[in-house]
C-alpha cells in the first residue's frame, strides 16, 4: 500500500515538474507577448522612433569617432586658429558645377585689430573626398589606421573646418564627435549605476518594509529635494585634482547617479508591495518557491518596462549634468574631450562674439537631450498606455 | 387644460456626430411631446440615443456633435404678466446659441437634468453647499445666505439626513445614494418646469433605487413638474412614466400610454424588449420547453453605417420581405396617443 | 447659572490678556527705543511732517485693509470659512511676522495659514502639525549632507590653507590659528565637530569662515542667497502667470493648431537647459543690439545705495535670468496642467456644471482648473529645487551677484564651508517650500486634508 502510495507520488513529482516546465514556456509565451505589445505600441510612436534612428547615428559616431572625424581632434593648426567654419563649394569659378570641394585657405591679418582673417584662395582647389587618408590612429587601441570617412588631401593648406576651430586652430567639429564619448557615455554609465543601485535600495525598502524602508524613504525625500546640480559641483569639486582623467570620468559617473537611483528605488518599492498582495505571488510562495526566485522571475519581469521607462527618463539630466560641470571647469577637465569642456570656451562673450561656432556643442547638446525626451516619451507610452 | 398642455414639443429632431471614421445618426428624425406635470419615459438599449436626445434638449450635445436640423419648441411661462393669466411664449432651443445667455438663463432654472453618476456629478473638491448655492444665485436675485437657507430646505425636502451639515461636507463624505439625494436637490432648488432624469438610479443599489424613484414621484407631486425619465429599465420605466416613448437606433419606434405598452406592445421592437425581462412568471413556468428569458436576435448594427428601409429589419422576426429593408415605414397612428413606426400597422 | 459665571470668567480672562498683550506691546516699544536711542529718535521724528505721517499712515491701513479684503476673498473662492474680521487682524499679524522674523514672507504665511485652520477646519491644524513634525529629519539629513561634503575633501581644510597661505609668504598669527581650531573644533572627533558647526549655525548663525573671501560665510552668502530667492520666486511666478492660462487654453481647444504650437515649444523649453538658453541669450544680444546681458545692475549702480533710480535699473536686469529660469518649468507646467485638465474636462461634473446655466468661463474656472490647480501648489515644492538647482549655473553664466557665483569661486577653490552652507541653505528653503506647498495644497483640497486624518 505505501509502496504504491510512493510509486504514484514519485510518478505525480515527475509530472506535476513536467508539467511545470510546460507552463513556464507558456509563460514565456506570455511574457513575449507582452513584449510584442510593448514592440507593437513603441511601432506607432514615429517621433520616438526617429529619435531612437538620431540617437544609434549619435552613438555610432562617438564610437568611430576616429574614423568619422576629419582631424586629429587635439592636433593644432597653428596657421588657422579661429578659423570660421569652411565654405563648401560645387561651382568654380569659371562657373563650372563639380563635386563639392573646398578653396585654399591664406591666412591674413585686421590691420587694426591684428585679428586673424582668412580668404579663400580660388586659384587653388582640394575636392572633399571620402576615405581618405589622413593623420594616424589607433581605433579602440587595437587597429592601427589613416583611413578617415571624409575630408580633403592636404589639412595643412585646404582644410575642411566643416566648423570651424577654436581659438587654438583645433576642428571643432572633430572635437564634438570625440566629445559624444564622454558625454553620451557618462549619462549611459550613470544610468547603469543608478539602476544597481535603485533596484538593490528600492528592492530591499519595498520587501523588508519597516524600520529600513522608513530610513530609506526618508534619505530618498531628502535627495529628491536637494538642488541637482549644487550637489554635483561639490562633490565634484572635492574629487582631488591630481587624479588621472579616467579616474576624473568613472568619479563624475558614481556623482551623477548619486541622484539618480531615487525615482528608480521608488518604483521599484511601490511596485514590490502592491506585487507583494497578487495571486501569483501568493501561489508561488504556496509551491515552495525561494524568495529569490519569487523576485527575480515572478516580480521582477512584471515590471521591467518600469524599470526601462525610468532609466531612459533620468539619462538627459546627467547628459547635462556632465555638460554643465564641465562647462564650470569641476568636472572633466582638459585635455580629456566632452562637449561641456569644449563650452569652457564659451564662458567669455567677447570671446564667443569673436568665434561663434565655438557654441556649436550647444546644438548637439539639445538634440541629443531632446531625443533622448522623445525616445523617453515613446517608451513611456508604449510600455504603460494608462500611465501619464 | 394647464396641466394637460404642451411644455416642450420635440419636432424632427436630428443630432449627429461627425466622426472621422463616419457620421453617427444618434438622434434621427425625433418627435415627442413632454406635457406640463407629466412623465415622460424613454426606454431603450443603451447606445440608441438616449441621453443625446436630453442633452439636444440642454443644447449640451459634446462637441463632434450638432443638431442638424429639427425643432425643440419650449412653451415658457411669463410670469411677469398678471397671476391670473399666466402667458406662454414659445422658443425654439434648437435655434438658440448653445452657450447663449437666454438658453443659460433656461437650464438648471426651467430645465435640469439630473445625471447617471451620482460619484462623479459633484466635484469633490468642494462642499456640496456651495455646488448648490452656486446655481440658486446664478437664477435668482438672491443673497448668498438665503441661497444657503434655500439648499438646506431643498436638502431637507430630499431627505438628507441633516441637510444643513451636508451643506458644509464634501461630497465624498456622503454614501453614493446621499449623494444622487444632493444631486436631485441641487436639479431642483430654482423649481424647474421639466426635470430630465437620464437614469439616474442606475448606478445605485435596488433598495436606494426604490426610495429615489418615491421620491422623485413625490416631489413631481408637490412641484408639479414635467419629467423626463430615461432608462434601459423597463421596470423603472412601470413605475415611473405615463407615456412611454421605445427608442431604436436614434427613432422613436413606438410611442404609447404606459398600460397599453405592457399590456398590448404593437412593435416588433417593443415586444422583443418585453419579452427580454425577467418576470415572475417565467420562475413558475420553469420545466417546461419554453426559454426562460430571450434575447433579442442580432446584433445592433455598427452606429456609422446607414440602413435603408426599417432600421430594426435585420433582426425582426417579422418584417415584410422586399418591404421592409428598402422603404422606411411611416409613423401611424393606431388608436387615440398610441402610434408605432412599422409596416406592420401602416395604413395602405 | 454656571454659564453666567463661566461666560464672566471668559470675560476677565479677556480682559487680562488684553492688559498683558499691551504691556507686552509697550514694553517691546521701550525697548525698541532704548535700542536705537531716544535723541537720535526725537532727533528723527522733529523731522516728519505730522500731516504727511498721518497720510502715510493712513494709506498704509488702507492698504492693509485691502489686501486683507482680497486675501479673504480669496481664501472663500477655496471654499473656506473666512470672515472678514479675524482675517484681516490675522493678516495685520502675519505683515507684523514678516517684518521682524527672517525668512521672508515665510513666517507671516504660516501663521496666517495656521489662523486659517484655527477658523475653520480641524483637520487641516492636526494636518500642518503632522506635516511640521516631518520636516524636522529632513533638514536633520540635510545638514549630515551638507557636513559629508564640508569634509569631504582630502586633508583637513584649515591645514591645507595654512599651507597655501604660508607658501604665498603671508604671515600667519599663530593666536588666530589656534581661535580657528577651537570654534569648530577642528581638533575634536567628527561628531563633536558636527554638533560644533550645527550649533553654531543654530545659536551663533555662524556657518563657518570661507577662505575665499576672508569673510564668514555668513556675510557672503546672506545677501546672495536673497537675491537668489527672489529670482527663483519671480521665476515660479512667472512661471505659473504663463503656464496657467496657456495650459488651460491648450486643452480647451485640444488638437488645435495653438495646442501643437505648444506642445513642440513645450519640448523645446524642456530639453535646451537654462545655462546653454542664458548663453545664447547673451550671444545675441551681445552681437545683435550690442547689449552686454549679465548682472543685476549697470556697473554705475553696482556699489550706490538702494534708491529708486536703482530699483528700476535693477528690474531692467532682472527679467532676463527670471524669464530664462522660468522657461523651463513653464514648458513642464502647461504639459502637466494640460494633461489634468484633459483628465478633468472629460468628468460628469462638467457637464453637470454646464447643465446648471453657468457662463463656460464660469464653468472652466470652478471646476476642471479647480482641480488642475492642485499640480501648481505642488510646484512650490518642486520648483524650487529646479531654480537652485538649473539656476546656479544660470547665474553662473550671467554673472549674478546671487549665490550660484559665490558656490562656484569656493568650490574652485576647494573653500568647502561655502558650499556646505549653500547645500544646507538651499536645501532647507527647498524643504520649507515643499511644507508651505503641501498646507497649501490641503487647504485647497479637502481630499488630502481628510486623507491625513482617515490614515490612508
Ligand atoms: N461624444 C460622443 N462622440 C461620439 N459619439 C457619441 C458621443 N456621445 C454619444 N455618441 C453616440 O451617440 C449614440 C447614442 O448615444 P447615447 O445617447 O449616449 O445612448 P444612450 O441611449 O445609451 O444614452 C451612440 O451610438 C454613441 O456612439
Ligand atoms: S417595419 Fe418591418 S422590419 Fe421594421 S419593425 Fe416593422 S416589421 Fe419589423
Ligand atoms: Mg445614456
Amino acid at each position: 500500500m505505501s509502496r504504491v502510495g510512493s510509486v504514484f507520488g514519485g510518478a505525480r513529482a515527475r509530472l506535476g515538474w513536467r508539467k511545470e516546465s510546460a507552463e513556464a514556456k507558456e509563460e514565456r509565451f506570455y511574457r513575449a507577448g507582452q513584449w510584442q505589445l510593448v514592440w507593437w505600441r513603441f511601432r506607432r510612436h514615429k517621433l520616438a522612433q526617429a529619435a531612437a534612428v538620431v540617437l544609434a547615428i549619435f552613438y555610432l559616431i562617438a564610437a568611430f569617432a576616429e574614423f568619422v572625424s576629419p582631424h586629429d581632434p587635439l592636433y593644432r593648426y597653428k596657421q588657422f586658429a579661429a578659423c570660421p567654419p569652411t565654405g563648401i563649394y560645387i561651382r568654380d569659378l569659371n562657373g563650372r558645377f563639380r563635386p563639392p570641394f573646398v578653396y585654399q585657405v591664406v591666412r591674413t591679418r585686421d590691420p587694426e585689430t591684428m585679428r586673424p582673417i582668412y580668404k579663400a584662395n580660388a586659384e587653388v582647389t582640394a575636392p572633399i573626398k571620402l576615405f581618405v587618408h589622413g593623420s594616424r590612429y589607433r581605433l579602440w587601441g587595437l587597429f592601427d589606421c589613416d583611413l578617415h570617412l571624409f575630408g580633403t588631401e592636404d589639412p595643412e593648406t585646404a582644410p575642411l573646418f566643416l566648423l570651424g576651430t577654436d581659438s587654438v586652430g583645433r576642428d571643432i567639429l572633430s572635437r564634438i564627435f570625440f566629445g559624444g564619448r564622454i558625454s553620451l557615455t557618462v549619462g549611459l554609465i550613470g544610468v547603469a549605476i543608478s539602476f544597481v543601485l535603485g533596484l538593490i535600495l528600492g528592492g530591499i525598502s519595498g520587501y523588508f518594509g519597516g524600520a529600513i524602508d522608513e530610513v530609506i524613504q526618508r534619505i530618498i525625500d531628502v535627495l529628491i529635494s536637494l538642488p541637482t546640480i549644487p550637489l554635483w559641483m561639490s562633490l565634484a569639486a572635492a574629487l582631488p585634482q591630481n587624479w588621472p582623467q579616467l579616474r576624473i570620468y568613472f568619479a563624475t559617473t558614481i556623482i551623477l547617479s548619486i541622484l539618480g537611483w531615487t525615482g528608480l528605488a521608488r518604483v521599484v518599492r511601490g511596485k514590490l508591495l502592491s506585487m507583494r498582495e497578487e495571486d501569483f505571488v501568493l501561489a508561488a510562495r504556496l509551491d515552495g518557491e525561494s524568495e529569490w526566485r519569487i523576485i527575480t522571475s515572478y516580480m521582477l519581469p512584471g515590471f521591467a518596462s518600469y524599470i526601462i521607462v525610468s532609466l531612459t527618463g533620468s539619462l538627459p539630466g546627467m547628459i547635462l549634468g556632465e555638460t554643465a560641470l564641465s562647462f564650470l571647469g569641476i568636472g572633466l577637465r582638459p585635455p580629456t574631450i566632452s562637449w561641456g569642456v569644449m563650452l569652457q570656451d564659451a564662458q567669455d562673450i567677447m570671446a564667443v562674439a569673436q568665434l561663434p561656432w565655438v557654441l556649436s556643442p550647444v546644438v548637439f547638446v539639445v538634440i541629443a537631450v531632446l531625443m533622448f525626451n522623445f525616445l523617453g516619451d515613446g517608451l513611456r507610452d508604449a510600455a504603460d498606455p494608462y500611465a501619464m | 387644460m394647464l396641466g394637460n398642455s404642451a411644455l416642450v414639443e420635440i419636432k424632427n429632431l436630428r443630432t449627429y456626430f461627425h466622426l472621422p471614421e463616419g457620421t453617427v445618426r444618434a438622434v434621427d428624425g425625433v418627435d415627442l411631446t413632454i406635457r406640463r406635470g407629466r412623465t415622460l419615459g424613454i426606454v431603450g438599449e443603451s447606445g440608441c440615443g438616449k441621453s443625446v436626445t436630453a442633452l439636444s434638449l440642454l443644447r449640451l450635445v459634446p462637441s463632434p456633435g450638432r443638431i442638424e436640423g429639427g425643432e425643440i419648441l419650449f412653451y415658457r411661462t411669463v410670469e411677469e404678466a398678471s397671476a391670473s393669466s399666466a402667458l406662454t411664449d414659445v422658443i425654439d432651443l434648437a435655434r438658440l446659441e448653445p452657450n447663449g445667455r437666454e438658453m443659460r438663463s433656461i437650464r438648471g432654472n426651467q430645465i435640469s437634468m439630473v445625471f447617471q453618476e451620482p460619484m462623479s456629478a459633484l466635484i469633490p473638491v468642494r462642499t456640496v453647499g456651495s455646488q448648490i448655492t452656486e446655481v440658486i444665485t446664478l437664477h435668482q436675485k438672491v443673497s448668498e445666505a438665503e441661497a444657503r437657507e434655500i439648499a438646506a430646505d431643498m436638502l431637507a425636502r430630499v431627505r438628507l439626513p441633516k441637510p444643513r451639515q451636508a451643506l458644509d461636507d464634501y461630497p465624498f463624505q456622503l454614501s453614493g445614494g446621499m449623494r444622487q439625494r444632493a444631486v436631485i436637490a441641487m436639479a431642483l432648488c430654482c423649481r424647474p418646469k421639466l426635470l430630465i432624469a437620464d437614469e439616474p438610479t442606475t448606478a445605485l443599489d435596488v433598495t436606494t433605487e426604490a426610495q429615489i424613484l418615491d421620491l422623485m414621484r413625490e416631489l413631481q407631486k408637490e412641484f408639479g413638474m414635467a419629467i423626463m425619465y430615461i432608462t434601459h429599465n423597463l421596470g423603472v420605466i412601470a413605475e415611473m412614466a405615463e407615456t412611454v416613448a421605445v427608442m431604436y437606433l436614434g427613432k422613436v419606434v413606438e410611442l404609447t400610454d404606459v398600460k397599453t405598452l405592457f399590456m398590448s406592445p404593437l412593435h416588433p421592437y417593443t415586444r422583443a424588449l418585453l419579452r427580454s425581462i425577467p418576470q415572475l412568471t417565467d420562475a413558475v413556468a420553469r420545466g417546461t420547453k419554453k426559454p426562460r428569458l430571450q434575447t433579442i436576435e442580432g446584433m445592433v448594427p455598427d452606429p456609422y453605417s446607414v440602413l435603408p428601409g426599417c432600421t430594426f429589419h435585420p433582426r425582426c422576426p417579422e418584417r415584410l420581405p422586399d418591404l421592409c429593408d428598402r422603404v422606411e415605414p411611416g409613423v401611424s397612428e393606431v388608436a387615440p396617443g398610441h402610434s408605432v413606426k412599422c409596416h406592420l400597422y401602416s395604413s395602405p | 447659572m454656571a454659564r453666567v459665571t463661566s461666560n464672566e470668567a471668559a470675560q476677565r480672562g479677556r480682559w487680562r490678556r488684553i492688559v498683558l498683550r499691551a504691556c507686552a506691546g509697550l514694553g517691546l516699544l521701550a525697548l525698541a527705543v532704548v535700542w536705537v536711542g531716544p535723541q537720535a529718535l526725537t532727533a528723527h521724528l522733529a523731522g516728519v511732517a505730522p500731516g504727511w505721517f498721518a497720510a502715510a499712515l493712513a494709506v498704509a491701513i488702507a492698504a492693509n485693509a485691502v489686501s486683507a479684503w482680497r486675501w479673504s476673498q480669496l481664501a472663500r473662492a477655496l471654499d473656506l470659512n473666512a470672515p472678514y474680521a479675524p482675517l484681516a487682524s490675522a493678516y495685520a499679524q502675519g505683515i507684523a511676522v514678516n517684518a521682524f522674523l527672517p525668512g521672508a514672507t515665510a513666517g507671516g504665511d504660516a501663521l496666517r495659514a495656521l489662523r486659517l485652520a484655527r477658523l475653520g477646519n480641524p483637520p487641516m491644524a492636526s494636518y500642518i502639525v503632522k506635516r511640521i513634525i516631518r520636516i524636522i529629519p529632513q533638514i536633520f539629513l540635510i545638514s549630515i549632507l551638507a557636513f559629508i561634503i564640508i569634509q569631504l575633501p582630502p586633508g583637513d581644510y584649515l591645514t591645507e590653507h595654512l599651507n597655501r597661505l604660508r607658501q604665498s609668504g603671508q604671515h600667519l598669527d599663530e593666536a588666530e590659528i589656534r581661535r580657528w581650531v577651537q570654534m569648530y573644533g577642528l581638533d575634536r572627533p567628527m561628531y563633536e565637530q558636527y554638533l560644533k558647526w550645527v550649533g553654531n549655525i543654530l545659536f551663533r548663525l555662524d556657518f563657518g569662515y570661507t577662505f575665499q573671501w576672508n569673510k564668514p560665510v555668513r556675510d557672503v552668502i546672506a545677501s546672495r542667497m536673497g537675491y537668489t530667492f527672489a529670482i527663483a520666486l519671480f521665476s515660479a511666478v512667472f512661471t505659473w502667470v504663463v503656464a496657467l492660462p496657456i495650459g488651460i487654453f491648450v486643452a480647451v481647444k485640444q488638437y488645435s493648431i495653438a495646442d501643437y504650437f505648444f506642445t513642440l515649444l513645450g519640448f523645446i523649453g524642456l530639453a535646451v537647459p537654462g545655462f546653454l538658453l542664458a548663453m545664447v541669450v547673451m550671444y545675441v544680444s551681445y552681437t545683435q543690439f550690442g547689449v552686454k546681458v549679465g548682472g543685476l545692475f549697470s556697473p554705475e549702480y553696482q556699489i550706490q545705495p538702494w534708491s529708486w533710480a536703482k530699483f528700476v535699473d535693477l528690474l531692467g536686469h532682472i527679467w532676463i535670468p527670471i524669464v530664462i529660469l522660468g522657461i523651463n518649468g513653464t514648458a513642464g507646467l502647461i504639459r502637466t496642467m494640460r494633461a489634468t485638465m484633459l483628465d478633468e474636462l472629460r468628468k460628469q461634473y462638467v457637464l453637470v456644471a454646464r447643465a446648471k446655466g453657468l457662463s463656460e468661463l464660469k464653468v472652466l474656472l470652478r471646476y476642471p482648473v479647480r482641480i488642475a490647480i492642485n499640480p501648481f501648489i505642488s510646484t512650490i515644492g518642486w520648483l524650487l529645487p529646479w531654480f537652485f538647482s538649473g539656476g546656479t549655473v544660470v547665474e553662473i553664466v550671467l554673472n549674478l551677484p546671487t549665490a550660484g557665483p559665490a558656490l562656484w569661486r569656493a568650490l574652485m577653490g576647494q573653500d568647502m564651508y561655502l558650499a556646505g552652507s549653500y547645500i544646507l541653505i538651499s536645501g532647507t528653503l527647498v524643504a520649507v517650500g515643499s511644507l508651505i506647498s503641501d498646507i497649501l495644497l490641503a487647504m485647497v483640497d479637502p481630499r488630502v486634508r481628510f486623507g491625513s486624518l482617515e490614515g490612508q
